[in-house]
């Protein structure tokens, strides 16, 4: 460690009220608490300059590329089996969601068990092109289907996966980037890019005041008779196809997630 | 005639506080229930929701198809629009708890739209 590094580190650990250093490195999570893949994913939230966050997940040691509140990718690995390396040095895109998702998995899988994740801010290294902005720590938490409520799963993908033997179709979205899908999305792609958010935009003008989580249901919304909604909660929004029978049943199911 | 079938509706079904006929062509809300707290500016705010969310022939707000029914679930209210099956201009806006009985209430409030279309 520099003099320069060791400096910085003194001055984290004197501006962090409540935080823990282990030779020099911030505890993100010890013991599972809080949940080690969402203090990852909130760590990332936090780092809006571009930064090289070096974490340390029970000796796998990660060092991540991250700027403007967004992971750009893995710079390399070490401690974890040679194969995990094919995730490193390229920088993540939204149109390639898969590499993410497989990213997502291997995190997972190191901290399903994780004793203790721990991270240092070192300074930014190249990785890519500087233009590739990487994916947003809000999309990553839909993508990885972290845990916002410590149940497991977003609200928004509770609420699909709770009621999927009525919602026949889905399209689910974080922060405006698609992160999952099921069933045959045809009707519902042109939705969800051209009628969404001119429709919230004119809901909302209608409603000035209102906020909060919004569900707008439609009884044979679709040209072939069935039922379409769409729903958005925080940065959360789906566009869906459901069994109109089952409108009180979701209805409910909304409510209940909601508040 | 009208006035008394919304609010018989809402004597059945007192959780929807606020039961409106209005047309859809002139984006007016032409009578309500007795007992609503909705003044002028949130009737014609519920009235042009409806609108939206109905949308026109050419053109829905969302789909591709003629919806008959929308709910729009809120923090606070739950907002139901039923669409006359006959007269498609003719809409019953209703603001709803969210513990409302929703098949039970959309089969009353169905039959009275309809009615209320009929007859107007």
């Amino acid at each position: 460690m520099t003099d320069h590094s060791l400096l910085v580190t003194r001055l984290m650990a004197l501006a962090a009220n409540d935080s823990v250093f282990v030779g020099g490195a911030r505890v993100l999570s010890r013991a599972g608490l809080p949940a080690p893949l969402t203090a990852i994913i909130t760590e990332i939230d936090a780092t809006v300059l571009a930064r090289t966050l070096v974490c340390d997940i029970d000796g796998a040691v990660l060092r991540m590329a991250v700027a403007g509140r967004r992971l750009r990718g893995l710079i390399d690995i070490g401690g974890v089996a040679p194969a995990a390396t094919a995730l490193t040095g390229r920088v993540l895109a939204q149109d390639d969601i898969a590499t993410t998702k497989t990213l997502g998995v291997f995190l997972a899988g190191l901290c399903k068990d994780a004793q203790q994740v721990t991270v240092r801010s070192h300074p930014a290294e190249p990785l890519g092109n500087p233009s590739e902005a990487g994916i947003p720590a809000a999309s990553l938490a839909g993508l990885w289907q972290v845990v916002d409520h410590g149940t497991g799963q977003s609200r928004m993908a509770q609420f699909l996966a709770g009621n999927s033997p009525m919602i026949t179709a889905f399209i689910h979205a974080t922060a405006g980037v698609t992160t999952g899908t099921q069933g045959d999305t045809t009707k519902l792609d042109p939705i969800w890019r051209d009628q969404f958010m001119a429709f919230r935009k004119r809901q909302q003008a209608i409603f000035a005041h209102q906020d909060g989580p919004l569900l707008v249901c439609l009884d044979g919304g679709l040209d072939d008779g069935r039922a379409v909604a769409i729903a958005m909660t925080g940065d959360e929004a789906s566009v869906f196809a459901y069994e109109s029978a089952a409108i009180s049943t979701i209805l409910t199911s909304w409510h209940r997630i909601t508040h | 005639m009208v006035a008394e079938a919304l609010d018989r509706l809402h004597d059945r079904h007192p959780g929807c506080e606020t039961l409106a006929f209005a047309d859809l062509s002139t984006q007016m809300v032409l009578i309500t229930n007795a007992k609503t707290t909705f003044r002028r500016e949130g009737l014609d705010s519920l009235c042009a929701e409806a609108a939206l969310a109905f949308g026109t022939d050419r053109e829905p707000a969302i789909g591709d198809g003629a919806a008959r029914t929308v709910f729009v679930a809120t923090r606070d209210h739950l907002r139901i629009y039923l669409r006359s099956a006959h007269e498609p201009h003719d809409v019953l806006c209703c603001v709803c708890a969210h513990d409302t009985a929703i098949d039970f209430f959309l089969q009353d409030a169905r039959a009275c739209l309809e009615t209320i279309s009929h007859d107007v």
